[in-house]
């Protein structure tokens, strides 16, 4: 089963946010729970972890690259 | 403490800690209309003053008030339903995470003004002193709100009348994103302040759910017992930030990492093992939380969007809206 990462609302106002970095790799194994990205906004950096344990099976937006919420930033397997 | 008594507390902050951690994930996934304000960290507070109260005593809460409402028993798929704004909500899907009300369970509302419950709440326990009903009023606020004039104001009206209402403050110490200790004249918020009014007040380690249930147990009697309301402190912290996906970087990585191995629930787990309850026990109580949290889950994501004309239902006693136009 796959589960995708999306880009999340980080503010009632906020449309859009940056991937800054990525902290994993296509291939890495990732655990539930761990960091897995660091996103900006006009609002606020932070991190977000994996939403499942598993595989990064696919990267979609690249660090630097806007784009807007509800976006697939990735793919865990 | 019996053991029955004693898992009951480990249940209810599980519970509330698996509700919450499923809770940020749909939020990340921005499937949570709105914002939430998450309590994990906190669970030890609304397991042991929910085990002090009795079934018809009420509850007043702020918006971050999922713990209490899972404490007191309220529906997980209600209210997870509610937060992804699905008709099968507890509100309908109107009101989300901050707006959460339960009077089936006593739950009387979450406020999302600061310290505005806390004279609300003297309401009802005026209402149970005139009707000699024996139900008591157990009102939570954050540190922030004792900075706020209700909070004085409530104190104040509750002393005077004696009212049968518990102050309950929850000091985390951060009032959204500042240190309290910055913007208050004293060290602990609610207890240093309890003395103006006369009230008896207790400064307890609010990490620790059975002191928690003890200290509420004596001021939740006082109070049925017609001894006037009194002020508890707990001093916890929260694991994540004030809201949304907040990562809380203006607090100190230290003091982080020293509140996170105070953890309540690991705490308390250490305390049954120690006094003989098996692992198995634990884990299955573990098990048996996550698969509600799951179930709950599922059930929101299949609830059906509210149609329009909900927009108007539930608004005017009468169920009607026409003689507004």
């Amino acid at each position: 089963m796959s589960t995708e990462v999306v880009m999340p609302r980080m503010g009632e106002t906020v449309d859009e946010g940056t991937v800054n970095t990525w902290h994993k790799a296509v291939g890495d194994q990732v655990s539930e729970g761990e960091p897995l990205l660091e996103i900006g906004t006009d609002k606020v950096d932070t991190d977000i972890p994996a939403p499942v344990s598993g595989t990064l099976v696919e990267i979609r937006v690249s660090a630097d690259e806007t784009v807007p919420v509800g976006t697939v930033l990735a793919v865990i397997q | 403490m019996d053991e029955a008594t004693a898992l009951g507390l480990y249940r209810t902050m599980t519970r509330i800690r698996k509700f919450e951690q499923r809770a940020y994930d749909l939020f990340l996934q921005n499937l949570v209309k709105g914002t939430t304000h998450l309590g994990a960290g906190q669970e030890a507070i609304a397991a042991g003053v929910a085990a002090a109260m009795r079934e018809d005593d009420y509850t007043f809460v702020t918006y971050r008030g999922h713990n209490h409402l899972i404490a007191r028993g309220t529906s997980l798929t209600a209210m997870m339903a509610e937060l992804l704004g699905r008709e099968n909500g507890l509100m309908r899907g109107k009101g989300g995470s901050m707006h959460l009300l339960d009077v089936s369970k006593g739950v009387l509302g979450s406020y999302a003004i600061i310290g505005a419950q806390l004279v609300i709440a003297n309401g009802t326990a005026w209402s149970s002193q005139y009707r000699g009903s024996g139900q008591v009023t157990v009102c939570f606020f954050g540190d922030g709100a004792t900075n706020i004039g209700a909070f004085h104001e409530a104190l104040n009206l509750a002393a005077v009348w004696s009212l049968p209402v518990v102050f309950v403050c929850e000091n985390n110490r951060y009032m959204e994103y500042t240190a309290i200790e910055s913007v208050t004249a004293v060290k602990n918020p609610a207890v240093d302040r309890a003395p103006a009014y006369g009230l008896p007040a207790s400064l307890v380690d609010g990490n620790d759910v059975e002191a928690v249930l003890a200290s509420a147990t004596e001021a939740v009697e006082r109070a049925r017992a017609g001894g006037g309301p009194s002020v508890l402190e707990y001093l916890t912290y929260r694991h994540g930030g004030h809201s949304r996906a907040d990562p809380g970087k203006y607090r100190p990585d230290d003091e982080v990492a020293e509140w996170l191995r105070r953890d309540p629930i690991p705490a308390y787990r250490r305390v049954l093992v120690s006094r003989g309850v098996a692992e198995a026990v634990l884990d299955e109580i573990e098990a048996q939380a996550k698969a509600a949290v799951d179930e709950a889950t599922q059930a929101a994501k299949d609830g059906p969007e509210p149609d329009l004309e909900l927009a108007f239902a539930d608004v005017w006693s009468d169920g009607g809206w026409t003689w507004r136009n």
